[in-house]
């Protein structure tokens, strides 16, 4: 900076052409040493300059996922009893018959609700819903309000599928820690998804609601 | 997991299973991908976007103010209560600046001394959008266009919220404080905010400037029936100021009112994701006292709505058409009815859309076109320069937007821009005729004026993820058409005009023409962070940013006026034991290329530093934060705003705010 100082009474264009070439070349060399490419091509690039760094501090309530439940222990469901009023009965949930089903991979522990970055640790397998069976499964939008404050959340959900194939039952199995956030997601899953008809079905339906 | 616990489990396994249960089915996560800044890849995203804390942290005595610390934006600066952002040399009628997507139906692109009827203190959230997005809410994009967003209408369900923030600064003795209150009941969401805001006379380096003191309040409530299929809501805020535009004696009080209703249906036919919709009706009106005697009211009254169709996907190809319609009738009475009354009719067709072509590129590309329509009442007035007859006219502006996006790799993009815009003339670039205290000019408009019209050219790359992330971006914009103020000689002697500007004995003010040059705009921005400290609870990162623009008419290779000089800036930020901190230097160069009787400005260094910390108090959560500015009390002149001759920026200032949330 202090040569763009002294240049700037003489030529400033050219001290300016320099300053921005070297910025770059500078962000080019040491975004090639900055090491391997750690993310799937799965983002946007259109965003610009500008948006001042701002640090999202932890919620209050971090979300923390308990990882007995990717090892499919049972587990007292977290949700808030705001939540559970609103769903279906938990008490008939037989968790326990989840080993054979979910991989152990399948929804990670999360550091930190809040931390930013979480999209590096997410699994090649959290891309877009598309689910293997007939019906509607449209992706529920994320809240306005929990986008501009900054709340990200992992949830789990549990849904009963009537014989009509619309949802009898939907009920929060693992909270994102915001009430509010689970309340978004089970409402939507109640409302918008349907399954083909057929026999009753329940399925567990991991969510991420999450900030880049 | 103890052994014990383990046979529990398997136990109580056996158990469920015996109980013939169906077993649930994993599914694979849903991924719901929000963003603070960028986005999703839709034909509406953002280039930038502020909330939430990020948007606290910044100032807010304008919107100027807000977002003048990006690279590529400065404020126009007409004191501390009034200022428009200013967008790579680009301002006024050329920015669009949207309130929820509506037009925010004030006065202030017709004169920088007009505050923007937004205040910092209701905004939730702003966006900037570029290129084939921006065309949703204007067709003069060469600079982007601002979209703040105040939640007054809820979309959806809100969590139970009630938030008080309070502020108070030095420099300019700032005491706000802002209240909000959220909630949903059954199937109704609502909104309710207000705050109260009051300044004392700027404190610079030079001393207190006199008749910058101001006092706002405003208020809003909104209410909305949320739905499985969408919501519908409906608000009502207003706006009332009282501020000093540096000149003695002279106060603006400011009134606005305002309805608005949206709604959006989600799936209505099988080609439509959505349809969204907006009316906002709004009654504005600004007096200008001079010793407490009204001498000018401008008042604005209008309607703008507009219906947003977003398609299903169409292979790949997402995409957003739309209508948007306004009227409004603008009108000067007393001293400075420098404009006869208008009506001003504006209906546009736009579309947005997004392209990929291959697995790493897509395109993305927009059109806008509009038709608008200038109907002025016959007038006169002494010393008129023009003819006072009624008259109108009509253009047909068309704009058009393409970029091409390549990833060349997981953290490195590349984007290519080709933008045409055509830009209607306004009703005061058609038909002003008289003296205008804002600029201290007696302006005359030409009716005969065509469309403004130019084309950019903007290449951008950018790293977004990695320890090291920026941008940096060239671009060049040939307006072949571009409507500016000439400097033509002196206005008309008047009499009787009584106004400060005149009272000194000068009865004649300096002419200025609105005319159609030819110029070229051109300059780069960049900006490169590096996380050096990237845990859970402790960042540290350093950034460096800078930003220049060249403007100048091409056919006399003169300089634009009030074009901000370059910038070059260092910053220092971090997160350690729960505070959040910035430290930051930006040299600001001396401005030396001008428009005739252009005053140059010295370069000057900023430094300022601020401080935030979340707690929890008697079971709220709090959030203090701490700004210092202008340490060194440096005195800087702001080369883009129309008085930097009389006033300086702000000296040393401490803002602190706390803010509560139930």
């Amino acid at each position: 900076m202090a040569a763009a100082l002294s240049i700037a009474s003489q030529d400033r264009l050219c001290a300016w052409a320099a300053a921005l070439g070297a910025a770059t070349i500078l962000v080019c060399v040491l975004g090639e040493l900055a090491g391997p490419v750690r993310l799937p091509a799965e983002h946007d690039h259109d965003h610009g300059a500008g948006a001042p760094v701002q640090y999202f501090t932890p919620p209050a309530k971090p979300a923390s996922p308990s990882p007995a439940i990717a090892e499919a222990s049972p587990q007292v469901p977290t949700a808030s009893p705001e939540v559970v009023a609103a769903t279906a009965p938990l008490a008939v949930v037989p968790v326990t018959a989840m080993p054979a089903l979910v991989p152990v991979t399948a929804l990670r522990p999360v550091k930190s609700a809040a931390a930013p970055r979480a999209a590096l640790s997410a699994p090649p397998s959290a891309e877009r819903f598309v689910p293997d069976m007939p019906g509607d499964f449209p992706d529920p939008p994320y809240p306005r309000w929990a986008r501009q404050q900054g709340v990200q959340g992992r949830l789990l959900v549990l849904v009963d599928v009537a014989a009509s194939g619309a949802p009898s039952s939907v009920a929060v199995r693992e909270s994102s820690g915001h009430p509010s956030l689970d309340q978004h997601a089970i409402d939507w899953l109640r409302q918008q998804w349907t399954w083909a008809p057929g026999a009753p079905r329940r399925f567990l339906v991991p969510l991420i609601f999450e900030l880049q | 997991m103890s052994p014990f616990h383990t046979a529990f489990l398997l136990a109580a396994a056996t158990l469920t299973v015996s109980a013939q249960e169906p077993a649930p089915q994993k599914l694979k996560p849903v991924l719901i991908k929000g963003s603070a800044i960028g986005g999703e890849i839709t034909a509406v995203t953002p280039s930038l976007r502020l909330s939430g804390a990020s948007l606290e942290a910044l100032s807010v005595s304008t919107l100027g103010d807000v977002l003048a610390d990006i690279p590529g934006v400065a404020s126009s600066y007409f004191g501390p209560n009034s200022g428009r952002p200013v967008i790579r040399g680009l301002e006024g009628d050329r920015l669009k600046i949207a309130q929820n997507g509506t037009s925010s139906l004030d006065a202030s692109s017709s004169s920088p001394d007009h505050a923007v009827s937004v205040d910092p203190l209701t905004i939730r959230e702003m966006q900037v959008l570029r290129g084939p997005a921006a065309l949703l809410y204007s067709s003069s994009i060469l600079g982007g266009a601002v979209n703040v967003i105040d939640n007054r209408i809820p979309v959806e369900r809100l969590p139970r919220a009630f938030t008080l923030f309070g502020r108070a600064g030095s420099a300019d003795g700032l005491r706000s404080l802002s209240a909000l209150a959220e909630g949903s009941a059954g199937d109704f969401a609502f909104h309710l905010d207000g705050f109260t805001k009051s300044t004392t006379d700027l404190s610079t380096p030079i001393g207190r400037i006199a008749d910058t003191a101001s006092d706002s309040q405003g208020a809003g409530f909104g209410v909305s029936r949320i739905g499985p299929s969408g919501y519908v809501g409906l608000s009502y805020s207003g706006l009332d100021s009282t501020y000093g535009v540096t000149e003695p004696g002279i106060e603006i009080g400011l009134r606005q009112r305002r309805w608005d209703l949206a709604g959006s249906v989600n799936s209505p036919a099988a080609a439509l994701k959505s349809v969204s919709y907006k009316l906002g009706v709004s009654d504005y009106a600004h007096s200008e006292f001079d010793g407490g005697v009204a001498g000018s009211t401008f008042t604005n009254q209008g309607w703008d709505a507009r219906v947003d169709f977003e398609l299903t996907k169409i292979g790949a190809l997402e995409g957003v058409v739309g209508v948007q319609s306004g009227r409004f009738d603008f009108a000067v009475t007393g001293d400075e009815a420098f404009l006869p009354n208008t009506r001003n009719a504006n209906d546009a067709f736009f579309g947005s859309f997004v392209q990929p072509l291959s697995a790493d590129t897509r395109l993305r590309y927009g059109f806008r076109v509009e038709s608008a329509k200038v109907s002025a009442e016959a007038w006169t007035h002494e010393g008129l320069a023009s003819n006072p007859s009624a008259a109108s006219a009509s253009f047909t502006p068309a704009s058009l937007a393409l970029a091409w996006v390549k990833d060349l790799n997981a953290q490195w993009s590349t984007t290519l821009s080709l933008t045409r815009t055509e830009r209607a003339p306004n009703f005061q670039e058609l038909f002003a005729d008289g003296p205008h205290m804002g600029t201290d000019a007696y302006e005359v408009g030409d009716r005969t004026l065509g469309k403004e019209k130019g084309v950019g050219l903007e290449l951008e790359l950018a790293k977004t993820r990695g320890t090291i992330s920026g941008s940096f971006s060239v671009y060049y914009n040939r307006f072949s058409s571009f409507i500016s103020q000439q400097a033509n000689g002196f206005g008309p002697n008047l009499t009787g005009v009584g106004g400060p500007n005149y009272s000194s004995g000068v009865d004649q003010l300096a002419r200025y023409d609105f005319v159609s040059v030819p110029a070229d705009f051109y300059g780069a921005e960049a900006k490169v962070n590096f996380q050096l400290q990237d845990g859970a609870t402790t960042k540290c990162g350093l950034e460096f940013f800078g930003d220049s623009v060249r403007a100048s008419n091409r056919d006399t290779s003169e300089a634009l006026p009030r074009i901000s000089p370059g910038r070059i800036g260092a910053a220092l930020h971090g997160l350690q034991s729960g505070w959040s901190w910035r430290l930051d230097a930006t040299y600001h160069l001396a401005q030396n290329h001008l428009a005739t009787d252009e005053t140059p400005t010295a370069g000057y260094t900023m430094v300022g530093a601020s401080f935030g910390h979340d707690f929890q108090v008697a079971g709220a959560a709090a959030r203090f934060t701490l700004r210092l500015t202008n340490l060194f009390d440096v005195e800087a002149r702001n080369a883009s705003s129309f008085i930097k001759d009389a006033l300086p920026l702000p000296g040393r200032g401490v803002e602190a705010g706390l803010k509560l949330s139930f």
